[in-house]
């Protein structure tokens, strides 16, 4: 095995953290020459050093800061479905605001009320029901009279 | 994670019990802490990701059903308020673990350490890299349970590893005469 065979092969071991099953020529190799022994030597120093990482946890607060977080976490403490419940009642209030806005405007514009232009509000007598009053509106962009009031 | 999901009484958070408030901070408040500076590089920060994960688990303890692991479902809301933390624009320019050598232990000048050096390299990998490698060596989390508070699965946590050891042994490998000099 050559010197970048076996150094291919040892970084491959610490990659996939496995040392266990290194083959016989490797060892054969290491125990050999003295710069791939070097290199073995620094990948076993990188990987105590991965395995140190979970060792010496110091503490990084006191236990006042977390009796003193657990109190503000707490204080505004908002139970999630009442969270909820107020950003849904926000919504559909939001929501029926548009509906009859854009209602009243659609039903005003379908009915051309009030009309534009010109218009006339006049009270007719028939002469086919005597006694009969009506009172028409009549207005010039539609043409067609509306009867608002009749006796 | 099983034997810390014992000590937690989901039942007395749900009822908004102050001891119980208390007692998870006391059983989770140190490693979600660690998980978070190393996730920053930040120690301020890193306390108020931890206090907003915190209101997060509390504001949604009654939606967890109780049958449920407690651990995997409160690091997935650090993790998931980690990651949010990161995308906010002005913090992506924030120098990393700005006072890594002034918490005590972590890497003292008098005792320089290898992994002093290693801390100060993760904060250099991609985000999902870190968070893998954080759980995993620093933390002490099993690939099975990294895919469950990850919400990946266990192939992508081994790449993940490997990914990272294989970052740590290239970086080592280029500078290794000026990092055996600092240490």
């Amino acid at each position: 095995m050559t010197c970048k065979e076996v150094r291919i092969q040892l970084a491959n071991h610490f990659d996939q953290d496995n040392w266990s099953n290194l083959s016989k020529a490797i060892l054969d190799h290491i125990s050999r020459c003295k710069d791939c022994q070097q290199y073995y030597q620094m990948l076993n120093q990188l990987g105590q050093g991965i395995d140190q990482l979970n060792t010496n946890h110091h503490s990084m607060s006191s236990a006042v800061v977390w009796q003193r977080l657990a109190e503000v976490v707490q204080e505004n403490r908002l139970p999630y479905h009442r969270k909820v419940l107020r950003w849904r009642r926000i919504a559909l209030s939001v929501a029926a605001a548009l509906f009859i806005t854009v209602g009243t405007i659609f039903f005003l514009r379908q009915k051309n009320f009030p009309p534009s232009g010109e218009s006339e509000l006049y009270v007719q007598f028939s002469d086919s029901q005597p006694g009969t009053t009506t009172i028409v509106f009549q207005s010039d962009s539609s043409g067609e009279p509306i009867i608002i009031w009749m006796k | 994670m099983e034997r810390t999901d014992r000590k937690i009484d989901i039942q007395a958070l749900k009822d908004g019990d102050s001891k119980a408030y208390y007692q998870l901070t006391q059983i989770y408040g140190e490693k979600a802490l660690r998980i978070a500076y190393f996730y920053t590089g930040n120690q301020d920060e890193a306390h108020d990701i931890v206090q907003e994960t915190l209101l997060k688990v509390f504001q949604r303890i009654e939606s967890f059903r109780n049958e449920r692991p407690f651990a995997p479902w409160f690091f997935r809301i650090l993790v998931n308020t980690c990651r949010d933390w990161k995308r906010n624009f002005f913090r992506r320019f924030r120098r990393p673990l700005e006072e890594i050598d002034s918490i005590p232990g972590w890497a003292s000048p008098a005792t320089p350490s290898i992994t002093g050096w290693i801390r100060r390299q993760i904060q250099k990998m991609p985000p999902r890299m870190r968070m893998v490698f954080i759980l995993h060596y620093q933390e002490d989390f099993s690939v099975t349970e990294i895919s469950e508070i990850l919400n990946i699965s266990q192939n992508t946590v081994r790449v993940q590893l490997m990914k990272g050891r294989r970052f740590l042994r290239e970086y080592f490998e280029k500078h290794r005469g000026e990092i055996n000099h600092d240490l």
